[in-house]
């Protein structure tokens, strides 16, 4: 039976989620952010903040960026700089574009159903009724094993393969420990 | 009969091995492959991730704790998910055009 018995744990943690959280509005906004948002004067301001919470007194917040200047410049010949777009919309770090959305999606979900198997499967093995350390121990074979076999095969074999030749295998496990669990296989 | 009495501890390894090379090849794929996350995105891309992921395992031990063939069912059930799954990751020349991006 897994404890259950983790308020002290979570007390901590709250603790330390409030303080992130009453951080958060004490910071300014990310430069970075309001810069790939063309918000450039707030992006100084925030460069601003940071410095003199450095104590940085050498910073001139009078400036331009060179995005800022290149917009100018467009401005001045007669283009409409709003309509000078970004692919990913000027954010650089955000996943924005449809192609990385299907692949954020996908990755979710294979990392979920991998993380998921392999803690099922560790729950599992304690079931076995051996000493907990042979268990860690054994673990931390499966580890350096699977990296050495990733490293083996993922250039040669590309993801898709490795998955479809990996899960194959871990089907065929699970049928026969079912097999076996109910007795159509019996020793 | 005597092997069939080690079969459990050995599936269960083989098992457990199976898991953590795919999981260990996914891992390598997202934060590797410049093609599925560029550099700039990879961050963001694999903190989604990790907190999708982190969030559904949650129910992993309810499962365990539930009747003896039962999570043994659902290892294999994954399986046959991410195996339908990896169908729809990109191929490579998929993966080439968005280098172009």
């Amino acid at each position: 039976m897994i404890s259950k018995s983790v308020r002290y744990l979570e007390v901590a943690h709250l603790f330390f989620v409030i303080y992130l959280f009453i951080q958060a509005f004490m910071f300014p906004e990310s430069p970075r952010f309001n810069y790939s948002k063309n918000r450039f004067k707030e992006a100084r301001e925030g460069l601003k903040a940071i410095a003199k919470m450095n104590s940085n007194n050498n910073f001139s917040a009078d400036f331009k960026f060179d995005t800022e200047k290149e917009l100018e410049d467009l401005e001045n010949e007669g283009f409409d700089a709003k309509t000078v777009r970004r692919l990913d919309g000027g954010n650089e770090y955000g996943i924005t574009m449809k192609q990385y959305v299907l692949n954020v999606i996908l990755m979710s979900l294979l990392f979920s159903g991998f993380s998921f198997c392999f803690w099922l499967a560790d729950f599992q093995a304690e079931y076995l009724g051996t000493d907990m350390y042979i268990i860690f121990y054994a673990n931390g074979c499966i580890c350096f094993v699977s990296g050495a076999i990733n490293l083996l095969l993922y250039p040669k074999l590309g993801l898709k393969w490795l998955v479809v030749i990996v899960q194959s295998i871990a089907i065929t496990s699970a049928l026969f420990i079912v097999l076996i669990q109910e007795r159509v296989i019996s020793y | 009969m005597q092997l069939l009495q080690w079969s459990i501890p050995i599936i269960l390894f083989m098992l457990c091995l199976a898991i953590q090379v795919g999981f260990t090849g996914v891992f390598q794929s997202a934060f590797e492959d410049d093609r599925v996350f560029p550099f700039n995105k990879r961050a963001t891309a694999i903190n989604i991730i990790i907190l999708v992921s982190k969030t559904l395992t949650i129910a992993a031990p309810f499962i365990n704790e539930l009747e003896e063939p039962i999570p043994v069912i659902v290892i294999g059930s994954v399986a046959i998910f991410i195996l339908i799954l990896i169908i729809f990751y990109p191929s490579k020349a998929q993966l080439d055009s968005m280098t172009k991006v």
